[in-house]
């Protein structure tokens, strides 16, 4: 890939990192494109986190099923950061997946899925996080109880 | 040594008699045995205005062996919207939407048909450009660009 294919890249989010002062750490000049779905996917909780104190998000495969996120334009250095954060390789692995944004487009973006697969049930601070974010934006919260009961 | 099976089938190349073709047009075309000229393969002129311009994220991609014809300019009837990541173009408004025209083979349009989502999210349509130019576009409509900023200046590089 090249540097200027690389100058800006399309990144979902989802999970804590829809929450705006944790992004805004971690991705200075990150730019808010849209909000998105990724389709086939389902939220799940998953690995273990020392800053959260517990599992934190993932995306799984899950027919019929669908993940809110948002949708930033990263430039390269907010993307390096992200990685770092993450965890990029060893504890999520940055892929592109397909996603629909709220004009309706479909996209490629970068997802973080963690390799960690068995799922286990999230500390209340990040639950909290979550739900905050999921009332703020609008999104449908019942997806998060799903992924509570899937793992409880 | 093991003995050599004899070839149960001739090789592809021997199997159509020279100067056949599926294609009819192609058999009228060859004008000397043994040799198949190549029809010439469909090309499109494609007009672009967003993330395929040169240096934006999606042309090196998609368009980096597509030849630039130029850059162009649509006549004072269209719109460029901002929607984010990428830009909009409608055929209704006064601007003139700054671009560039690439010829493409159908291997490259049937991608930029995928990348657009055409015909679900962007169409593409055939406009003429200032110059007088027929090209394809990728088109949305006004009810998709609803609330909306424009893009004044018409140019995507100058979006701000």
């Amino acid at each position: 890939m090249t540097k200027t294919c690389m100058a800006r890249a399309l990144y979902f989010a989802y999970g804590s990192n829809l929450d705006r002062e944790q992004m805004r750490a971690r991705c200075e000049t990150a730019e808010l494109h849209a909000r998105a779905i990724l389709r086939g996917h389902a939220l799940a909780f998953a690995g273990h986190s020392r800053r959260w104190a517990g599992p934190v998000a993932t995306v799984v495969p899950s027919r019929n099923a669908i993940v809110e996120g948002l949708l930033y334009i990263l430039r390269a250095a907010d993307l390096r950061s992200l990685d770092r954060h993450e965890g990029h390789p060893l504890v999520y692995r940055r892929t592109r997946l397909r996603v629909t944004d709220e004009h309706g487009r479909e996209l490629r973006a970068e997802v973080y899925v963690q390799r960690a697969r068995r799922p286990g049930v999230p500390s209340p601070d990040y639950a909290r996080v979550l739900r905050r974010a999921y009332q703020r934006l609008g999104f449908d919260a019942r997806s998060l109880a799903a992924s509570a009961e899937v793992v409880s | 040594m093991t003995a050599r099976k004899p070839p149960t089938r001739a090789p592809r190349a021997a199997r159509r008699p020279t100067g056949s073709s599926r294609s009819p047009a192609r058999a009228a075309a060859s004008t000397v045995a043994g040799v198949q000229p190549r029809a010439p393969e469909p090309r499109t002129k494609v007009f672009v205005y967003g993330t395929l311009l040169s240096g934006e994220p999606n042309h090196h991609r998609h368009l980096a062996s597509a030849r630039l014809l130029g850059e162009a300019r649509t006549p004072p009837e269209f719109t460029l919207y901002h929607l984010g990541f990428y830009p909009g173009l409608v055929r209704v408004g006064h601007h003139a939407v700054v671009g560039e025209v690439y010829e493409v083979d159908e291997p490259t349009l049937a991608a930029l048909d995928y990348l657009e989502s055409h015909p679900r999210f962007y169409v593409r349509t055939a406009i003429r450009l200032a110059s007088g130019d027929e090209v394809e576009a990728y088109l949305l409509t006004v009810e998709q660009v609803a609330g909306r900023s424009v893009i004044a200046s018409g140019n995507w590089r100058e979006r701000g």
